[in-house]
């Protein structure tokens, strides 16, 4: 039947009624989960380097403006995970309404 | 998420900003008494406050007393026996301020970032 | 008692001690401030050099004190002079413009110094109010 209408196109893994699939991303192509995976530990990465710059400046080894500057990337990558982790939820809720 | 924020840096953040402030008045006194016979220059134990701050990086939680007293960088006695040096001081005052304004911004931008992380999203 | 109070006790201080080598540089020249007797004769009094001496106060903050310099006066001889004695000297007030010079630059100094203590103590205010922001 559906050959007869043509045109859809390769599907990628196995179908049919009754199977329940995960869409598998493409190869290259990463996660949600892995993409906020990283980038929580991309916080955390840089807010440990952000208190060794600290502890650095208390004694005299590192400036101000480093202390600064480590301080902001931590603070962006903080925002940025928050951006990412709100965009997934947001993402699961319409699905949610979908199967509904 | 296992630790969120820089426990080491908030509290580290918060002592600085402590310290900075209670030795400005010090160097105040000091500035204020440069003329006095007899006084002698006071400071805060700078070896105290690293205690304090070598703590709270190694999070061991043993508060550390800072001592005030008189100063190890004083400047020479003069003939009315007054040791203040106005150099010394204008120098330690100004890293002092520096010292205050870098744990006043790190405070600032930590204190939004909880509550950035109690909103749920970017404030 | 805050650092600007603090800073405010020091500046009235050196304001106190301009004050006084102001008064010594406009009587420089002062060669009598009132009469006296002496050996019988009435003599001119000259203008006697005041210096402030700050000693510790209450809260350790500085006051203070105002005491005359009793060193000599200068004493030349100038017959003519409306001040003069009987033998024609006539004393000068024990004020050295070039030391009262370099005591104001001191005073101004440790004014200019006090100013920018306060200077910091309300940047620094301002700075921790802005942390709850």
């Amino acid at each position: 039947m559906i050959d007869k209408i043509g045109g859809l196109g390769p599907l990628r893994g196995p179908v049919g009624p009754g199977l329940a699939t995960k869409p598998q991303p493409a190869e290259g192509e990463r996660s949600f989960k892995e993409i906020l995976q990283d980038s929580i530990q991309s916080v955390d990465q840089l807010q440990k380097e952000a208190d060794q710059v600290l502890e650095k400046y208390t004694k005299g080894e590192a400036s101000q403006d480093q202390v600064m500057v480590a301080f902001k990337k931590a603070q962006i990558a903080f925002e940025a995970m928050m951006q990412i982790r709100n965009k997934l939820v947001d993402a699961f809720e319409e699905i949610q309404r979908m199967r509904i | 998420m296992n630790r969120l924020f820089n426990g080491a840096s908030l509290s580290a953040s918060e002592a600085m900003l402590i310290f900075a402030s209670n030795r400005q008045k010090v160097i105040a006194g000091n500035i204020a008494n440069v003329d006095t016979a007899g006084y002698k220059t006071q400071d805060l134990s700078e070896s105290d406050f690293k205690r304090q701050l070598d703590n709270l990086f190694s999070s061991k939680g043993k508060p550390v007393v800072i001592r005030s007293g008189p100063a190890e960088d004083a400047g020479a006695v003069k003939p009315n026996g007054n040791n203040v040096d106005l150099d010394i001081e204008m120098a330690k005052m100004a890293r002092n301020t520096a010292l205050h304004s870098t744990a006043a911004a790190i405070l600032a931008q930590q204190f939004t970032l909880l509550r950035q992380a109690i909103a749920g999203r970017v404030l | 008692m805050d650092s600007l109070e603090i800073s405010a006790a020091g500046m009235r201080a050196q304001r106190a001690r301009m004050d006084l080598i102001a008064a010594n540089l406009a009587n420089v020249d002062t060669t009598s401030v009132r009469t006296e007797m002496r050996d019988g004769e009435v003599r001119h009094v000259p203008y006697r050099r005041r210096i402030a001496v700050l000693l510790e106060g209450a809260n350790g903050l500085p006051s203070v004190q105002v005491v005359e310099d009793r060193s000599e006066f200068r004493s030349e001889h100038q017959p003519g002079h409306p001040h003069a004695s009987a033998a024609g000297t006539v004393r000068f007030p024990n004020v050295n413009p070039m030391v009262e010079t370099m005591e104001m630059m001191a005073a101004s100094r440790a004014y200019e110094a006090n100013l920018t203590a306060a200077e910091v103590a309300k940047a620094m205010h301002q700075n921790t109010l802005r942390i709850l922001g």
